[in-house]
């Protein structure tokens, strides 16, 4: 016996010959529950999660995305469909529904990065300081004075995702303008903007990029 | 009494095994139940109400998903302070997922600052200001200073012209936001800081 066995006992068994069954689907019942929980015998936090793994609900294997009701929200994975390896990329997405519309949404970013300059000359490498998501470090680069092009290494599914980005530079008194903006939008990469040069040296910026 | 997985024994019979058979379906049905909708619920069984997640020191962290998959963790880091993360399985990537700091602020004149809006307000000790520039405090503070920050302004009731609105001076006890015209009038910021 090797898989879980959820038809033991039959009504004709007696408990000697259900016994290796029963002890088994114990067994099995807290291990597999363990897997990410808190076992059932754990003794201080039986029932919590240790962790939550999600499984690419696009694979073949996968349900698809979930049916949810309107009282329900639902966390899935969800691979994104423009590219399969290289590397595989798979989502955690959230479904809302409620009398009028169901609503997916991503609710970890896709890519994400933290970072500044290495120099001033344009094309100048971007140096990374925190996290690094998704984003290629050997082609993303300042591409002119104002201009950062940031290429992902895994595909949007489309340009409908959105960018939330900030500066962080303690230039006080500086007069230069250094809000950065999303443009140029592809599912390859999307670049950030500032309406003038900006001493990069001693300003990094943050982004998180949310698919839609 | 816990679920005890070495029941029944070979050589028990049943009126031995009754009483631990019946507590091991009854300790399942609870345990199960913590998060998730019991298995002796009439309807949705199986489903989630929850996830909470428990750091344990004994569980690998991260952890190590396969190429399909995405895995949501706790993540415990020196402070004390247990983040929300995401280990993607195909690169092992991980990023920060869950804030570690919100605040919904809104400046006065004369350099106050209203109570937090809406109790939304995490991880956030203190904060001042001044014409210029915000100060925010941690209460627990991140890992390094490394950590990322979005600012963006809400309601303006002064209309004023707050400049280039950009943090600054970040270290693990906190930042500042700078700006101008920020004693103008009651102006709403809405923050959100993810650890690295």
């Amino acid at each position: 016996m090797t898989i879980y066995q959820n038809n033991v006992p039959q009504a004709n068994d007696i408990v000697s010959e259900s016994q290796s069954d029963f002890q088994f689907n114990h067994i099995s019942e807290n291990a597999f529950y363990g897997f990410d929980h808190k076992r059932f015998n754990d003794p201080d936090n039986p029932g919590k999660h240790a962790k939550v793994t999600y499984f690419d609900q696009n694979d073949g294997a996968g349900g698809g995305q979930p049916t949810t009701t309107n009282d329900e929200i639902a966390i899935y994975a969800y691979r994104n469909d423009n590219v399969i390896t290289n590397p595989y990329r798979v989502n955690l997405r959230a479904r809302y529904q409620n009398n009028v519309a169901t609503e997916d949404i991503g609710i970890a970013p896709f890519a994400a990065a933290y970072f500044g300059f290495i120099g001033t000359a344009a094309p100048t490498f971007l140096s990374y300081f925190g996290p690094v998501l998704n984003i290629d470090q050997a082609v993303s680069a300042r591409t002119g004075a104002n201009s950062i092009l940031l290429q992902f290494l895994t595909p949007a599914a489309n340009t409908d995702y959105f960018v939330m980005a900030q500066i962080e530079s303690s230039n006080v008194g500086s007069a230069v303008d250094v809000i950065p903006q999303v443009t140029v939008k592809t599912v390859n990469s999307f670049r950030l903007q500032v309406p003038s040069a900006m001493p990069f040296a001693t300003q990094r910026i943050s982004f998180n990029v949310f698919e839609n | 009494m816990t679920f005890d997985p070495t029941k029944p024994e070979a050589d028990d019979i049943l009126s031995d095994s009754q009483a631990d058979l019946l507590a091991n379906y009854g300790q399942q049905d609870v345990v199960f139940g913590v998060d998730h909708v019991a298995f002796s619920a009439t309807e949705d069984r199986g489903k989630h109400n929850k996830a909470t997640l428990h750091f344990d020191d004994a569980v690998q962290s991260p952890p190590m998903p396969s190429m399909t998959e995405i895995t949501e963790y706790p993540h415990l880091n020196d402070n004390n302070r247990i983040n929300g993360n995401v280990i993607y399985g195909s690169t092992q990537e991980i990023v920060n997922h869950v804030p570690f700091a919100i605040a919904y602020i809104e400046l006065l004149a004369a350099n106050a600052i209203s109570a937090f809006g809406n109790s939304v307000n995490f991880n956030i000790a203190g904060s001042s200001h001044t014409n210029n520039t915000v100060s925010m405090v941690f209460n627990v503070s991140p890992n390094n200073a490394n950590y990322q920050v979005f600012v963006t302004p809400g309601t303006n009731a002064g209309y004023a012209n707050l400049g280039t609105v950009r943090v600054a001076n970040q270290t693990v006890n906190g930042f500042d936001i700078l700006g101008q015209n920020f004693s103008v009038g009651t102006i709403e910021f809405y923050i959100f800081v993810y650890e690295v």
